[in-house]
């Protein structure tokens, strides 16, 4: 994830006095101080915009949360002409990115040592590019996902710990891999959709079984042309039932062997646990055991170094007589420790434990391979199946498409006359309800099947995020709190999620904590994320923050600046946002730095912003509020 | 455990030794490939695996582990230097053997159960190397698929031999092995998959200079 180092942003009236901002920022907290309507919110939004774009559907599916090039028009003079340039580092590669604020496209990048690119086409190509290289992004979209609802905290303050859906995508990006989540993801959006589809085909049985009541009426009527017509239907309905005869027991036997498959996966995946931790005990068992054997030829044999120093007091350095390091020597092995370092250096181990565990490994290994061979013959066996499946679906596809669509509004219209026909109608959305019940069965079992093994594979990983955000959590509340992954309650959700507990109780929705622990348990939760990535890519990130330190009380401000000192001491950067008051998070966070540095991690908007007339009259204390943070 | 051991003790004598049966003094590269080898084959030939150690590198697969216990061994007296050539700072060029020794603990390891059996595949990838040419060993790691693919895929992780997905050479013998049966009805034997997999590994390491020697023509 990005690291910023520079801002840059230019045409920026009315909002700044000159229509300039730079910010350098430094690794650690860096402060934009200010008042109500000075900016703060607008630089944010500037960075995070540069970075990823705007916040369309894709990353908020709530339209009040979405955001865009728009949000600046109505607070710029003239935003075709402002502009922002960010240079930020993605693991050892170090971007620059141009960006107009009135529009999606890039107006230049730069990406490591290569040339800028002015080209907006181009550009925009070779930033997403980059960006993907860079921080080893399957996709684009990966980053700005991240880039909004990871890295930044706005105004709008969407929380992470209780949005389920951007939870289990974060994580499972973060601790899995992206190609995993975004086959998930897709999964949950066609389990949504048949869900949606099912309950609408209840709708229209119920609409056609009271259509059928409404007209049960025996009533024969003369052959004519709709009747012919009728006769069409009636064909192509039989052949419909015959294909979908031909479906259910299909079905059927793919929905054993999916449940065959699933078994086995678990198996596999147990097996595979066991063999790497055996594996990893053998290897350590055998070195133990060639030592054994090394120290032992050392002590006989006169031609080996270990054997000079400790018979013929010999340095095997220098090959000078010395008795005392001998001596030390001696000691040293004597207490099955390393002659020259000091640290441990040996092991009893026989040859009979390395030959137990061998067979052991050897038999479990046989075993891994069955069950992986076994696992490939149900793939292919359901691959095959699944042929068969779509063959017969699209011949049934071709046949329902001529069929008049059974809609509860057409019902009574079109077939109101025809209680024969509804009552085939009737048959086939039944049977279609049927297979759409199958459907989700099927999208339900791979889809737990599928979040079994990622927390079976990621289930180390796991914990150490949870671990590392219980320690965020325990900073801001001075107390116990554990984020502890919990099933999720909602609909259609089979999995678990990072929720905090203290107190002793469990925090499953917001509502159950107080807003100040609602805005920085979900900021604590952020920043161990961010901690976690950055230790499995081995690279540091900034967190951009609108602290919402009208939330908290005196007590829980010092919490609020040990937080962030933690996350800064990880080797992270924090961009945070704060009014010039007394009381405020900047004093206690900024304490640890000299003067010069305190200077360095502000901007004073009070002295870049034009101010209102209430804020010029009490400009004076702003300053004097400024001073006592910089000390 | 860890802290008291050495790591690859067994590997780097083993495979000081088969070369040296073959009159081959290793270079520190070609060490690292021929521990490569065999940590690659060890679950097909001995159904165990060592924990993933090697990552792809510069210079094809590279286990520090190696050239720091070839290093004490040294130091100890169990292996000796010959042709050191101090080129650059970063690059020394020089030839492992083991001194006597070095053989006796090789002798010694080998009588241990088990361990003879680990012995016999260095010999057997010893005598593969030996017959293309040990200046072919490169060649031959750089057509092995786990560290192709890694390569390829410019996948910076350690080369997980020991995973049975991710280690395709495993993968192909364990399919080959059980597609194939002998003229007398028996399993492929182990030696014959060693110098089958070889076989192929040679023809994959020609094709691709093939195609590389195209692509630049």
């Amino acid at each position: 994830m990005p690291k910023i180092r520079r801002v840059s942003s230019t045409g920026f009236e009315p909002i700044f006095s000159d229509g300039r901002l730079d910010l350098d920022l430094p690794s650690g907290p860096f402060l934009l101080l200010g008042g109500n309507g000075l900016g703060k919110t607008t630089t944010l939004q500037t960075v995070i915009f540069a970075l990823a774009g705007d916040a369309g559907s894709d990353i908020e599916e709530k339209t009040e949360f979405q955001w865009g090039a728009s949000y600046f028009k109505n607070r710029l003079n003239k935003p075709q002409e402002a502009e922002v340039e960010v240079e930020f580092a993605l693991g050892d590669t170090k971007i620059i990115v141009r960006r107009r604020m009135n529009s999606r496209t890039i107006r230049g990048v730069k990406i490591g040592g290569q040339a800028w690119i002015h080209d907006s086409t181009e550009a925009t190509q070779k930033y997403e590019e980059g960006v993907c290289a860079a921080g080893a992004y399957e996709c684009f979209d990966d980053f700005r996902y991240l880039v909004h609802r990871l890295c930044y905290l706005g105004e709008s303050r969407r929380s992470l710990v209780w949005d389920q859906g951007a939870q289990l995508r974060i994580v499972m990006m973060v601790c899995g891999d992206a190609e995993m989540e975004r086959e998930f993801r897709k999964l949950r959006s066609t389990l949504k959709e048949t869900d949606s589809e099912l309950r609408h085909t209840h709708v229209d049985i119920g609409s056609l079984e009271r259509r059928l009541s409404q007209i049960e009426t025996p009533k024969k009527a003369a052959r004519s042309d709709d009747d012919e017509k009728g006769d069409g239907i009636q064909i192509a309905i039989r052949i419909s039932a015959e294909l979908e005869a031909e479906l259910l027991p299909l079905s059927k036997m793919r929905l054993k062997l999916r449940e065959k498959l699933v078994a086995i996966r678990k198996e596999l995946i147990g097996i595979n646990n066991e063999l790497e931790h055996l594996q990893v005990t053998f290897s350590q068992l055998e070195d133990a055991f060639v030592l054994k054997t090394l120290r032992g030829m050392e002590n006989s044999s006169a031609a080996l170094a270990l054997h000079k120093l400790l018979i013929h007091e010999l340095c095997p350095f220098c090959t000078k007589k010395t008795t005392t390091l001998a001596a030390q020597a001696r000691e040293a092995v004597a207490q099955k420790k390393c002659p020259i370092c000091g640290q441990q250096h040996a092991s009893d181990i026989s040859a009979d434990e390395i030959g137990k565990l061998r067979q052991e490994i050897a038999a479990k290994t046989i075993r891994q391979d069955e069950l992986q061979k076994l696992l490939e013959g149900i793939e292919e066996e359901e691959a095959r199946l699944i042929s068969r499946e779509v063959n017969i679906k699209d011949k049934l596809n071709i046949i329902v498409a001529k069929l008049p669509r059974v809609q509860f509004a057409e019902v009574s219209g079109l077939v109101g006359s025809n209680p024969k026909e509804i009552r085939e109608r009737l048959r086939t959305t039944r049977t279609h309800y049927s297979q759409l019940e199958l459907k989700k069965k099927n999208l339900e079992e791979d889809m737990e099947g599928k979040y079994k093994s990622f927390s079976n594979l990621c289930a180390r990983r796991l914990s150490q995020l949870s671990a590392l955000a219980s320690e965020y959590g325990n900073k801001f509340l001075g107390a116990p709190c554990n984020f502890v992954m919990t099933p999720s309650r909602e609909r259609l959700s089979l999995f678990s999620f990072f929720v905090p507990e203290f107190e002793e109780k469990r925090r499953e929705s917001p509502e159950s904590c107080s807003e100040s622990e609602r805005f920085f348990l979900d900021i604590a939760f952020r920043m161990a994320v961010i901690v976690f990535a950055g230790l499995l890519s081995k690279t540091r990130s900034t967190f951009i923050c609108e602290t919402p330190e009208n939330a908290l009380d005196l007590a829980y401000t010092e919490n609020v600046a040990a937080m962030f000192q933690k996350f800064s001491y990880d080797g992270y950067s924090l961009l945070l946002t704060a009014n010039l008051q007394l009381g405020g998070v900047a004093k206690p966070l900024l304490d640890a730095y000299p003067k010069k540095d305190k200077e360095k991690r502000t901007i004073n908007l009070i002295e870049k912003c034009p101010l209102s007339g209430v804020q010029a009259e009490k400009k004076k204390e702003f300053m004097r509020v400024y001073r006592g943070i910089i000390g | 455990m860890e802290a008291s051991t050495i790591p690859r003790v067994k590997d780097v004598a083993f495979a000081l030794a088969a070369a040296g049966e073959c009159g081959q003094q290793l270079g520190r590269l070609p060490l690292q490939k021929m521990i490569y080898l065999a940590d690659v084959l060890a679950p097909i030939w001995r159904e165990i695996s060592k924990p993933a150690q090697f990552k792809p590198y510069y210079n094809g697969p590279y286990d520090y582990h190696i050239q720091n216990t070839v290093d004490a061994l040294v130091f100890r007296g169990f292996v000796t230097v010959s042709d050191a050539n101090f080129r650059q700072i970063k690059t020394i060029e020089c030839r492992y053997s083991l001194t006597l020794g070095g053989k006796e603990l090789v002798n010694k390891l080998t009588h241990v159960n088990g361990l003879k059996d680990d012995f016999t595949l260095f010999q057997e990838i010893a005598t593969e190397v030996e017959r293309r040419g040990w200046q072919n060993i490169k060649s031959l790691v750089y057509a092995e698929p786990t560290y192709d693919c890694a390569v390829i895929a410019q996948n910076p992780e350690r080369l997980r031999t020991e995973s049975p997905t991710k280690n395709l050479s495993r993968s192909f013998l364990r399919d080959f092995r059980d597609s194939m049966v002998g003229f007398d009805g028996k399993p492929v034997s182990r030696r014959n998959l060693v110098q089958m997999y070889f076989a192929v590994l040679s023809r994959h390491a020609t094709i691709k200079s093939e195609s590389l020697t195209k692509e630049f023509a």
